[in-house]
């Protein structure tokens, strides 16, 4: 973002039962740097383990972040998280 | 001459005449084949001349200029049945294309107009041979721009469902899709862009499928991040018009129904029509 790259990523991520991340993709990226940060961010996550009446084995998906600079204050908006989405859009953070 | 040497002697022939009896069904079955791709390709190249007659192409009609923002074209004949069952629904449509102040035009074949169709309001009537504007087939309804661009192409006779979309498009609202009518070519810049305003297109399709070919004014949000993502594009109030021109009839109502689910009222759709049974030989030949 020290680039003045803005834009929405978003990833596909995946979850074992036990909460660990499989794997991630990157569906669309404004920046390909972001994109190798968001991974990294991303292999950290870590869910609830599914209970054991759970049937699935793996849990799928999509992530959204939304980069900006605000007076070149870096910013980063989880979409999913709908309060933070509305604040964003608050924020006339519109593509 | 002992029966063995009589034997022989009729062996051969009964040989022979099988050996060619069956060069002439090989001769047989191969004449019928070739005939019958003869034929078939016939059949192909016969229909040829139709395909230049297609959503966002040009409507050519000798004399005709389409200076309406947009006209109702309607093309039919009185020896097509489909056409004849089709006459009450034609009927309406003109009644509604005229109250919405819509310019209509019947196309049919000289002398072959349905006479129920003689007494409607239509703003223009061309007797003209089909073959040379090379009609999809009877009956027909194209909506064309004031470009001759074709935006909407329904053939053949119209199902309710069809007949309500067709009905509502006339008046911009919400309509939906049928998937017979593929998009295969290039999107031209110029389509339907007067249409659109200052309104948002969206296209609903995955990312891969948006990059390969897209409207130019569209911007991609796929089906399940419509909801969440629309807020980052428009607002509730905002005009939106998802390109159903490439996507299935379902995915369409779906999204127009999620849309509408967080408040998105102005939401149209952009639909190229349906292809249903229509007449091809015997009607415009």
């Amino acid at each position: 973002m020290a680039a003045g790259i803005q834009g929405l990523l978003v990833a596909e991520i995946e979850f074992d039962r036990r909460g660990r991340v499989l794997r991630s993709t990157m569906l669309a990226t404004p920046d390909e740097k972001l994109a190798r940060a968001a991974e990294v961010c991303l292999a950290r996550w870590q869910l609830q383990p599914s209970g054991s009446e759970d049937r699935s084995e793996v849990r799928k998906g999509k992530v959204f972040f939304w980069f900006s600079l605000a007076a070149g204050v870096p910013h980063v908006f989880l979409v999913n998280d709908l309060k933070q989405r509305d604040a964003l859009v608050a924020a006339g953070g519109r593509l | 001459m002992s029966l063995d040497e009589r034997t022989n002697k009729t062996k051969l022939p009964v040989s022979s005449i099988r050996r060619t009896l069956s060069t002439l069904t090989l001769i047989l079955i191969g004449g019928l084949l070739l005939h019958g791709s003869v034929h078939l390709h016939a059949r192909i190249t016969a229909r040829k001349p139709y395909s230049p007659f297609t959503v966002y192409s040009e409507i050519k009609i000798p004399g005709v200029s389409f200076n309406a923002d947009n006209t109702l074209v309607i093309i039919t004949d009185s020896n097509c049945h489909y056409s004849r069952d089709s006459i009450l629904f034609h009927q309406s449509l003109v009644r509604q294309a005229v109250q919405l102040g819509i310019a209509s035009m019947l196309v049919s074949p000289p002398k072959r107009t349905p006479k129920e169709l003689l007494s409607v309001a239509f703003t223009k009537h061309v007797e003209i041979d089909l073959t040379t504007i090379k009609a999809p087939g009877t009956p027909s309804v194209a909506l064309v721009s004031r470009s001759a661009r074709i935006v909407g192409l329904w053939v053949g006779q119209l199902g309710k469902s069809e007949q309500t979309a067709l009905l509502t498009r006339l008046d911009g609202d919400m309509h939906t899709i049928h998937s017979g009518d593929r998009l295969t070519g290039v999107f031209p810049t110029s389509m339907v862009s007067h249409q659109l305003g200052g309104s948002l297109l969206v296209d609903l399709r995955a990312r891969a499928q948006f990059q390969a070919q897209h409207h130019p004014r569209a911007i991609n949000i796929p089906l399940d991040e419509l909801q969440l993502l629309m807020p980052l594009y428009a607002t509730p109030g905002a005009s939106i018009t998802l390109d159903c021109s490439v996507i299935e009839s379902g995915m369409c109502s779906a999204a127009i129904g999620m849309l509408k689910d967080v408040s998105y009222v102005n939401v149209k759709a952009l639909d190229r029509g349906a292809s249903s049974a229509s007449c091809f030989k015997g009607a415009i030949r």
